[in-house]
């Protein structure tokens, strides 16, 4: 057994070199290879691959089907109670991330759309003006007291991720509190399922636009991928004191 | 909000060809950078609201970059250190055939923009040498998105949109990396990357 298991490590850590892209001499291409951060590129790509055939295959057309044969209002309601299922976790990374403004508007939103919004189908806090909906996890976290992000990572089915990333979904599918509830498992397979399609279908229009418009869409999408969590991290409030409004006829 | 989301990304793919380079150029003053960007704005609303055939769109589009654009100084900045590296014949073939694959690609993109979207132009902030414009994007109705604003200033003064940032995505950042992601897996030869945004260029645009 011992002898099968060295045999198994040797071949993955044969494989994982095997998958790693060569450091260049160059200073130059040096600095640029370190800048990327993706010393994994070759495996990565080859998992891209994977994902996209995936996605061609099965995660967009039905994400298509149920974007255009799902009415809107339905659709609408289905993502509004997903978000709203997300609250507890987003609500104990608020207050890990030292952020009690957040944590009290995700607080508050949890309660009004769990009870008003019924059982969150509506969002009845940002129809009133209230505070809008925003979605904290534990990668999230993580970047806030000082974790590196760590090179870039594609993980099979999951996509465009990193260590930091990677370790904080896994940790928080064991910890999410909705995962505690006792109902039954097809019911939990269910939010699963039907969080993915909703996930895919929000992003049916900007995946196609950055494809249709990218000459190596790994490579952008790597880039956007890093840009967008970056951005999430930072929680930038809009900084609008003082604003003034330009264009909208009917403004 | 997806047909705002697509007019802003390709608004801003057209705005982007105005990008300019590492240039010398005077600080930027803030006042002046917001009054541009609002001015911006309403100019491509104003242009873009309006419904008219793919052709004349498209047509719109070029007259757009070519108003507000500097397409070498686009290509300076995608390209980075690549440019610094390509001869003057190839600085020359790739200025030439950006145009045409932005209004090929991003731009084929935008769609009549509703005319009641506005800009909310917030604070702006010095980066070196310019100033980055916060702002959100709103139409009754959806989410709004946060846009920042790169302005700088031309060697003769006139300001221009270095950069656009959508929600944290940086266009100028995007296509950097996407443009010398090929010219690498190329041994940096222009050749190759031309003849890919060729390929690009000719690709049918269905969903």
């Amino acid at each position: 057994m011992k002898t099968f298991v060295g045999c198994l490590a040797a071949t993955a850590v044969a494989a994982f070199l095997a998958g790693c892209a060569e450091v260049p001499t160059d200073p130059e291409d040096r600095a640029e290879f370190e800048a990327i951060n993706d010393p994994l590129e070759p495996t990565n790509r080859a998992i891209f691959d994977f994902n996209m055939a995936l996605d061609r295959n099965i995660a967009k057309p039905v994400a298509k089907t149920y974007h255009e044969q799902v009415p809107e209002v339905a659709q609408k309601g289905i993502h509004n109670a997903l978000n709203n299922l997300r609250a507890p976790m987003t609500f104990i990374n608020d207050v890990l991330q030292g952020e009690p403004d957040r944590a009290a508007q995700t607080m508050v939103r949890f309660m009004f759309n769990s009870t008003a919004g019924l059982g969150g189908l509506y969002d009845i806090v940002t129809d009133t003006n209230g505070p809008r909906y925003h979605s904290e996890d534990l990668g999230q976290t993580m970047a806030v007291w000082g974790v590196g992000d760590g090179p870039y990572l594609m993980l099979p089915f999951f996509g465009p991720s990193n260590p930091r990333d990677a370790v904080g979904t896994g940790a928080e599918y064991v910890a999410d509190p909705v995962g505690y509830v006792d109902i039954a498992t097809w019911a939990t397979a269910s939010k699963t399922g039907v969080g993915v399609v909703d996930e895919r279908t929000q992003y049916l229009d900007p995946l196609d636009e950055l494809e249709r418009g990218s000459l190596d869409f790994y490579a952008a999408l790597r880039s956007v991928y890093r840009q967008r969590r970056a951005n999430d991290i930072a929680n930038k409030d809009l900084p609008l004191s003082e604003s003034f409004k330009a264009g909208g006829s009917k403004k | 909000m997806h047909l705002v989301r697509r007019s802003a990304a390709g608004l801003a793919a057209a705005l982007f060809v105005c990008l300019a380079g590492n240039h010398p150029a005077g600080a930027v003053e803030v006042g002046a950078a917001k009054s541009y960007v609002a001015d911006t704005f309403r100019t491509a609303v104003a242009t873009f609201s309006v419904e008219m055939p793919k052709d004349k769109r498209r047509g719109e589009l070029r007259d757009f970059i070519n108003k507000f654009g500097d397409l070498g100084l686009t290509s300076q900045d995608i390209l980075g250190r690549y440019w610094t590296r390509a001869s003057v014949e190839d600085r020359s073939r790739f200025r030439d055939t950006i145009g045409d694959y932005l209004l090929a690609t991003w731009a084929a993109d935008v769609e009549t923009v509703p005319d009641d979207v506005y800009l909310e132009v917030g604070e702006a902030e010095s980066k070196g040498e310019r100033v980055i414009v916060h702002s959100v994007t709103n139409k009754p109705g959806d989410t709004p998105s946060n846009v920042d604003w790169l302005v700088g200033d031309r060697p003769d003064g006139t300001p221009f949109i270095a950069d656009i940032t959508i929600s944290g995505v940086s266009l100028a950042n995007t296509m950097r990396e996407d443009f010398t992601a090929v010219l690498r897996s190329n041994g940096g030869k222009m050749d190759a990357l031309l003849e890919v945004m060729r390929k690009k260029m000719a690709e049918p645009r269905t969903k």
